[in-house]
């Protein structure tokens, strides 16, 4: 596993952490959240994104285009990226679609 | 409490920001992968909330620690996260001090020198939510 040097390690956060609180307080199980847990949540929602962004840009050679298919393929390449299976899925043709329509169907005969 | 469903989401422009900021210059990146990528960040912050209450709960603590959350990482496989995680909040406790210092001077009664001294007399204020 490569070491992550983050660009944004300076200390400083930006994004809201009163939204990242809001976002954490609608888990059901969610108590309370002390300050220092705030802040790791947020700065490492931070880093994610940033790792997300950097792992995309390496896997399609340093492309000038980062796109929504890249991104899928990284989701579902990745085994830390797991959780986002469902929620970014490949995008597939609607011949594709049929195919495996089809597919499905004859299987289903036997 | 959240009011209103967008209270959910993570503000789109400034993890557009991060995205653009993680990039060399020159690279677009197109709408749909901004959106799903800030949906994926929103996400993120569940997982993350979801692992450490586990820890918490398992430890039988209603308040999730800063520990719950590096503990949280090493579940999650982001175990890379957490020294850079360590290292960013020693520095945002440093500027917090450097600030205050920087503020009201005449508040500090011995060691009038911004930062290193007196450290430690103010360690227990700002960490006491850590453990």
């Amino acid at each position: 596993m490569s070491s992550f040097k983050p660009k944004l390690g300076d200390g400083s956060i930006i994004l809201p952490q009163a939204r990242v609180k809001m976002i954490m307080k609608s888990s059901p199980d969610t108590e309370s959240i002390s300050t220092d847990a705030l802040y790791f949540v947020t700065k490492a929602t931070e880093f994610f994104v940033e790792h997300l962004v950097q792992e995309i840009y390496e896997s399609t050679g340093k492309s000038n285009e980062l796109t929504y298919k890249g991104l899928a393929d990284i989701v579902q390449k990745s085994d830390s990226m797991h959780f986002l299976k469902d929620m970014v899925p490949r995008k597939i043709t609607y011949k594709e679609y049929q195919e495996i329509l089809k597919e499905k169907e004859n299987s289903d005969l036997f | 409490m959240a009011e209103r469903p967008e209270d959910l989401n993570l503000p789109n422009s400034i993890v557009a920001r991060i995205i653009k900021d993680s990039l060399p210059e020159g690279v677009n990146v197109s709408k749909e992968a901004r959106t799903a990528i800030a949906k994926a960040a929103s996400v993120f912050v569940l997982y993350c909330t979801s692992c450490s209450n586990n820890l918490a709960m398992r430890a039988n603590r209603k308040i999730i620690s800063g520990q719950d959350v590096l503990g949280a990482m090493a579940d999650m496989e982001f175990e890379r996260f957490i020294e850079p995680l360590q290292a960013s909040l020693e520095e945002a406790v440093a500027k917090r001090k450097q600030e205050k210092s920087d503020k009201k001077p005449e508040d500090i009664e011995e060691g009038s020198d911004e930062g290193g001294e007196n450290e430690k007399e103010n360690e227990d204020e700002d960490e006491d939510e850590s453990s």
